[in-house]
């Protein structure tokens, strides 16, 4: 049994309301009774309770509300009970600090729903708390973003996460998904969909799900992972790369909430929450004809913005000393490593922080100088490829543009974790382009080897 | 015409309130009697009198209303 922590007040006139609705919160909490204004206000007095339920009309009509204004200004959650029907009633009791009316006769799911009510305000700061940890931000603008997030928490509406690569969109919604979990109470699906890593022809079946014999190859019916996230979530990672003919079937399977699966003349229900993220900018996207605005309106609900780290740069040290910790080694920086470490604009954001220290982890020394610092931070960064006069005579312009081109790939190559289809929407390049650069900078690896 | 309509008003707002409470009183205690009578006996035995007694009040509410309403048979009620 949990130890009864919150401390319930009732204030209830009648014998038997008061012993029903005792009987129901002793499981909850402490609970002190009190059949008068009197006994109430003498009890506020000497007691701070997290939760209170009054009934208005005690000996005289509407003598609970003085007791509503008491409760409200120890900053006790009230709960009004009452039979009034009256719309005036109901808002005086609004306006003296209720935070919620139950109207009499009420049932045992609505004194549970009250409950729920209850917990979520409660956890509110402690959800926000617990996001600033796991970003470990003091930053007001970055924490004022977070904020939207444990709003989010309490209703179904879409949530699109924006920000650079490397800033933890995928980190968030994951944590979404803890959190929701946590205020449900319940276990729910995540299921994670990056639509840059995956052709077009196959995030369709992916999605939707397919009968066997749908096409060529469907030797067996597979649940999509809209059927999956049922429920639960359904995260769509890099959501700009979806292709637009999927944006539109998508968009009828949100709305609807069900969808057919390929080849398949039964419909399937599904509900679930969609979180999505990208880091390219949407609305530009839709006025190239890139992605349809009726699409980007039925994602968007909840929008939230992550920051570069370049901009909460003083949440570097923190962010530093949280992944020098994490890893098996510690490790020192000096003050010249620490000024590279704050100039450097950390184009890869958090996660090519958190790299960076794993390798700086793994090296010989202890104390990481800036001359260490420069080796990892240069490799291939875009604003550190100069135009270099002298070097183009040496190789002549052909050989100096080849160079560049495979720098460049590499770069976004490993910007992008190896993913073809987006390393080609990044680089605006065709497949035969990707793929003659690509052999370029195979036979000067191979070279070099 | 008017003081008639605020009387009737009055008083059905206030039999309504009566019900209402009654109601919740009943539904309560027969819920509590529901999940109780077998682990918390006492509780039971001590609810079972006032719930009668609490049936009886509200068919007395009951009766009020009625006649109330006859009471004034052209108004509307609000």
């Amino acid at each position: 049994m949990k130890p009864k922590t919150l401390k319930i007040l009732i204030v209830e006139d009648d014998l038997l309301s008061r012993l029903s609705l005792k009987s129901r919160l002793d499981y909850i909490g402490e609970v002190r009774e009190a059949s008068s204004k009197e006994e109430a206000l003498l009890l506020i007095e000497n007691n701070q309770f997290d939760l209170a339920f009054v009934d208005l009309d005690l000996e005289s009509q509407l003598a609970g509300l003085d007791i509503v204004a008491r409760l409200s200004e120890k900053k006790t959650y009230t709960v009004v009970l009452s039979g009034r029907e009256d719309e005036r009633v109901i808002e005086n009791a609004y306006l003296q600090g209720c935070r919620d009316y139950l109207s009499k006769p009420f049932t045992k799911t609505s004194l549970e729903l009250i409950f729920k009510k209850y917990n979520s305000v409660i956890n509110k700061n402690k959800t926000l708390q617990k996001l600033k940890d796991i970003f470990l931000t003091d930053d007001s603008s970055l924490v004022k973003e977070l904020e939207i997030i444990e709003q989010a928490l309490l209703g179904q509406r879409p949530i699109l996460i924006t920000g650079e690569s490397g800033t933890g969109k995928t980190f968030l919604a994951k944590f979404i998904h803890q959190l929701s979990d946590e205020v449900s109470g319940k276990k729910s699906a995540f299921v994670h969909l990056n639509c840059a890593e995956i052709s077009e022809s196959l995030i369709e079946s992916e999605l939707f799900g397919y009968e066997k014999g749908a096409f060529t190859g469907a030797q067996k019916s597979k649940k999509g992972m809209l059927e999956i996230a049922d429920g639960g979530i359904l995260f769509l990672d890099e959501i700009a790369t979806m292709p637009i003919s999927i944006q539109k079937k998508l968009l009828k399977a949100i709305e609807e909430k069900s969808f057919f699966p390929l080849g398949s003349e039964k419909s399937v229900h599904s509900d679930f929450r969609l979180v999505s993220a990208t880091h390219e900018n949407l609305k530009s996207k839709i006025e190239k004809g890139e992605f349809r605005a009726d699409f980007f309106f039925r994602i968007e609900g909840f929008n939230v913005m992550l920051k570069s780290l370049r901009d909460r740069k003083q949440d570097l040290n923190k962010l530093i000393q949280f992944f020098v910790k994490k890893g098996e080694r510690l490790i020192v920086f000096d003050s010249s490593a620490k000024i590279v470490m704050s100039e450097y604009l950390w184009p890869g954001n958090v996660r090519e922080l958190e790299r960076t220290i794993e390798v700086l982890q793994t090296r010989d020394r202890g104390i990481v100088t800036a001359g260490d610092l420069q080796i990892l931070l240069s490799k291939g960064i875009p604003s550190n490829v100069k135009f270099d006069l002298e070097e183009v005579k040496r190789l002549g312009l052909k050989s100096y543009i080849e160079n560049l081109e495979t720098n460049i790939l590499k770069l976004a190559l490993e910007t992008n974790e190896d993913k073809v289809r987006k390393t080609l929407l990044d680089l605006k390049i065709s497949n035969n382009s990707f793929y003659r650069i690509l052999d370029n900078l195979k036979a000067r690896e191979s070279e070099r080897a | 015409m008017l003081n008639s309509q605020n009387e009737k008003d009055l008083g059905t707002q206030v039999l309504v309130h009566d019900i209402n409470s009654s109601l919740s009183a009943l539904q309560g205690a027969l819920e509590v009697i529901k999940d109780e009578w077998r682990s918390n006996p006492e509780l039971v035995e001590k609810i079972l009198p006032l719930t009668l007694e609490k049936i009886n009040q509200l068919h007395l509410q009951l009766n009020n209303y009625r006649n109330f309403q006859h009471k004034f048979p052209l108004l509307k009620n609000r």
